[in-house]
């Protein structure tokens, strides 16, 4: 099983640049989600890794082995690797069988490993009883399935799956999820899943890698991503985040000292002293009982999940509106205090948000 | 090494592919652009004393070349005005009146297309000639003597009319079919008069499309060789193709120079009419949104439907009504009627070996070059799919060429490079079957390379992918997952060669030789001996086996998708 390095990616369409720079170091037997909006460059990235695409430039290694870089070109057919398609890809020509069964054939397998095999993956994904079936006759939940077993019957070091939830309905997702999971644990392949849903991203992987705009902005594990956002993009991204901007006085043992409006808190980040922006999610806001750290206006009510979710516009910031739960129903225009109880705070450089997460670097599998 | 990567495809495009894509280059190279570039050289070749494009400047000022350019250009403009009366008027009805047997009706008018311009042509000299089967009853028949009122500029203006009249039908239909239902109910809730939905709503939308039909009727006109063969020649109405024709029968391969430049005159005049029509396809098309389709509710009058059926059975069942009569008369000069009637003719040309020969070759060759064209077709439509490349982008485009340019020029082309003997061998192609067969698989390769391509286009990428990514190799590939999607293509595409080749004259017309005849020849030499009864029923002959290949053809089409002109 490999250990994937990725240096220098770079990838070019008509002169539209679709990926810059790409670096990424992942474990053996991880479980890597590229997440990003649609034409953030993942499916590419995925792409170039299964060998369907060439770099303008980069290397990437499986293991010790080079299996892209200046004059080496290995192709997909001996890259070792599993895929699964957004639309499935299974021959229609031939049987759910035949679909597994075709590639161990083509490989001249004996027949008698050939079939064990093939019994071994039909059994797994609980298609015994529809092996005869043409995909046409299969749901989209079935294609699924058989897509996955065409892939694993091979025994790939590294499984690679674009978008495959995208065309099945919220009950069958979180299905498939469980399963992917389950074969992970079971197979102990590599997989690396492509998709633009972060629930789907959080419910699987070991390591997730954000991209956007054709760049790796972190790839950290979900919890990573959520308390420690390596650039704006990230901290907004992530479960609707919020970004303030501040600024930091000092900086001590990894805890920013800052203001923000006219507010002033201490709280853990990666800023240096000067302009910050301070990331958080909804959790950490809170009504306070006094004056609190940031004053506001209140815009609108809405009840949800038994407590009044309220708008409010913020004194003093450029910042848009915030939500904050609070206990009862309040006036509109009426002003309140909000206490910040938590956040990470990152740079916000005069010339723009970083190019790269300081470290696109994993260490350990989580 | 850099060059060739990039003119193959790219790093992914695997060894087996780059074999496969050179193997193609050379294949195209050999069979159409050697050919086409021959003809090209030996037009420009400078002249006996080596002036600078002396042949050229011989052959242009040649009062032959000047009269048959010009018969050329007005006849062919001629039969497109009848084309456009005809197919725009036929178009027109049949898509905006509501009638009994509409498919029936559409088959019909589409028969002219179907039928090969040599059986056409021989069942209107048929029907108007003096002995005709079904005007001498009626007493209506020329005067004996008095000569066929086709062999003329204006008989062939009319049959290469009527040949060519549903291309333009088929344009206009596919119009009318493309006509959203909204523009003319929004016009009739306005309260505007039928007369005017039509003169300045449908009629506007639908005018881009009958440009395009007129232009590849003229086209069409400009290549045919069938019609001018048998009337223009008796008629001595010299058009370029005939002229290169008689030239090259007269004077052999000294004349190569001459009919070069005649062909290249020929050629440009087909690709400025098709370059005209590509023009306006671009300009004029206009934007139309989606929308249901209109269907017009409007029964059509009876005296309309009689009408129709009138001019179906001029254009479609009469002549062919009299080309089979004129083969059961016993012998030539014996008029037609029931009780002379006999199979004699069948008799006699099933007994004459060099009609069975005819069906023969035009069998072997015609399925040999479907059989071949589907296996090119195959590979040639995947790498331009799979796997572009500049070199396979090129051979794609250029292996259209030869279906573009008039089939006289081919067969020239063809000539022009297999008369020498081939390096290596000593031997010339000249005289064998091999260089028709060349012939038919440079021309009728688009037939079967248009709908495969297309099928692939909307076929799947990742079914390839999946394969790939799976370790399975190029021939496994192409064999168990390219071909069988895009079989249905591949085998109505491959249909439409086998109809196409078996009756065709203009190639085996040039390129034939004693003991390769071929069905087109066969007719055609039948009729320039004056036994018109045989050509009469080899001609009906070869239009039965056609039609039972139609059969076959509409039986795959259901599968294959639009690709045959009558369906859809």
């Amino acid at each position: 099983m490999p250990h994937i390095r990725a240096s220098g990616l770079a990838k070019s369409f008509d002169r539209t640049r679709v990926l810059h720079d790409i670096d990424l170091d992942l474990p053996e037997g991880a479980f890597l989600a590229l997440l990003g909006p649609s034409g953030c460059g993942k499916t590419t990235l995925l792409r170039l890794i299964a060998g369907l695409e060439v770099p303008d430039a980069g290397q990437l290694h499986f293991g010790d082995r080079m299996i892209l870089g200046p004059n080496r070109f290995v192709p997909p057919e001996d890259r070792n690797l599993g895929m699964v398609f957004q639309s499935y890809a299974l021959w229609p020509n031939m049987t759910a069988r035949g679909n597994v069964e075709f590639a161990l054939k083509a490989r001249r397998l004996p027949a008698a490993d050939r079939n064990a095999r093939v019994e071994e993956m039909l059994r797994a994904m609980g298609l015994v009883h529809l092996a005869d079936r043409r995909p046409h006759e299969l749901s989209g939940g079935q294609r699924q399935r058989v897509a996955l077993a065409r892939s694993l019957a091979l025994r790939p070091s590294l499984l690679l799956l674009d978008e495959p939830l995208a065309n099945l309905d919220a009950h069958l997702r979180h299905r498939m999820l469980a399963e992917f999971r389950r074969l992970h644990a079971a197979t102990g392949t590599t997989f690396v899943l492509v998709t633009h849903d972060q629930d789907e991203a959080m419910a699987v992987a070991s390591h997730i890698a954000v991209m956007d705009d054709g760049r790796i902005q972190q790839v950290g594990t979900p919890e990573d991503l959520y308390r420690r956002p390596a650039t704006p993009m990230v901290a907004r991204f992530i479960d609707h985040g919020i970004t303030l901007p501040v600024t930091v006085a000092t900086v001590r043992d990894g805890r920013c000292d800052l203001t923000v409006g006219d507010g002033a808190l201490s709280l853990p980040g990666s800023a240096r002293p000067g302009r910050g922006w301070l990331c958080l999610h909804r959790a950490d806001l809170r009504q306070a009982e006094g004056r609190g750290h940031l004053q506001a206006e209140v815009l609108s009510q809405t009840f949800l999940h038994g407590r009044y979710l309220t708008h409010v516009l913020p004194q003093g910031l450029e910042v848009d509106s915030l939500s904050v739960a609070v206990d009862r129903p309040l006036p509109v225009q009426s002003r309140i205090g909000i206490d910040i109880t938590g956040g990470w705070v990152i740079d916000r450089d005069p010339q723009g948000p970083r190019r790269t997460a300081p470290a696109a670097m994993v260490h350990a599998h989580a | 090494m850099a060059a060739e990567l990039r003119l193959l495809g790219d790093q992914r495009t695997g060894g087996g592919e780059r074999l496969l894509a050179i193997a193609l280059c050379a294949y195209v190279g050999l069979i159409t652009i050697w050919p086409l570039g021959q003809l090209l050289l030996t037009a420009f070749r400078p002249g006996d004393e080596g002036q600078l494009l002396g042949v050229m400047r011989d052959t242009l000022s040649s009062r032959a070349t000047g009269r048959a350019f010009w018969n050329t250009l007005t006849l062919s403009l001629m039969s497109v005005a009848v084309s456009v009366t005809l197919g725009g008027a036929l178009a027109l009805a049949v898509g905006l009146l509501r009638m009994a047997f509409r498919a029936a009706l559409s088959f019909l008018i589409l028969m002219p297309l179907i039928i090969p311009s040599q059986v056409t042509a021989l069942a209107w000299i048929e029907l108007l000639g003096t002995q005709s089967p079904i005007l001498s009853p009626l007493g209506l028949a020329p005067a004996p003597g008095s000569g066929n009122p086709l062999y003329s500029g204006f008989g062939i203006a009319l049959v290469m009319g009527i040949e060519h009249m549903p291309l333009v039908f088929i344009a206009i239909r596919a119009a009318l079919k493309s006509l959203p239902a909204d523009l003319v109910e929004a016009a009739r809730i306005a309260a505007i008069a039928p007369r005017l939905v039509l003169a300045r709503i449908i009629l506007p939308v639908t005018l881009p499309s009958a440009l395009a039909g007129a232009l590849l009727a003229f086209t069409a006109a400009v290549g045919n060789f069938g019609v001018p063969a048998l009337l223009g020649i008796p008629g001595r109405v010299p058009m370029l193709t005939t002229l290169i024709y008689q030239r090259l029968n007269g004077f052999g391969p000294s004349a190569a120079g001459q009919v070069a430049v005649l062909a290249l005159i020929l050629t440009l005049m087909a690709v400025a009419a098709l370059a005209l029509r590509g023009l306006l396809m671009r300009h004029l098309t206009m934007r139309i949104e989606d929308g249901r389709r209109f269907r017009s509710g409007r029964r059509a009058p009876l005296w309309a439907q009689g009408l129709m059926w009138a001019a179906v059975l001029v254009i479609a069942v009469l002549p062919l009504t009299a080309l089979v009569l004129t083969s059961l008369v016993p012998a030539i000069g014996v008029p037609f009627s029931v009780e002379v009637a006999s199979l004699e003719q069948y008799r006699a040309v099933l007994a004459n070996d060099a009609v069975a020969r005819a069906f023969a070759n035009s069998l072997m060759l015609s399925c040999a070059a479907a059989l071949i064209c589907a296996l090119v077709a195959l590979p040639l439509a995947y790498l331009a799919t799979h796997r572009p490349g500049p070199a396979v982008a090129a051979i794609d485009l250029l292996a259209e060429a030869p279906w573009v340019v008039p089939g006289t020029v081919v067969a020239l082309a063809m000539i022009l490079a297999f008369l020498p003997p081939l390096p290596g061998i000593g031997v010339s192609l000249y005289g064998t079957a091999a260089i028709i067969l060349i012939a038919y698989l440079a021309r009728f390769l688009p037939l079967v390379l248009r709908p495969v391509a297309a099928a692939a286009q909307g076929g799947d990428p990742a079914l390839d992918e999946a394969a790939r990514i799976a370790g399975i190799g190029l021939s496994v590939r192409l064999g168990r997952i390219f071909a069988p999607s895009v079989l249905p293509a591949a085998l109505a595409g491959a249909v439409l060669i086998v109809m196409t080749a078996m009756n065709e004259l203009t190639l085996s017309a040039l390129l034939w030789s004693s003991g390769q005849e071929t069905i087109g020849v066969m007719v055609f030499s039948l009729q320039y001996e004056g036994n018109s009864t045989a050509a009469a029923a080899v001609s009906v002959l070869s239009t039965l086996l056609l039609f039972a290949l139609c059969a076959l053809a509409d039986l795959l089409g259901r599968r294959g998708g639009d690709v045959l002109p009558w369906r859809g």
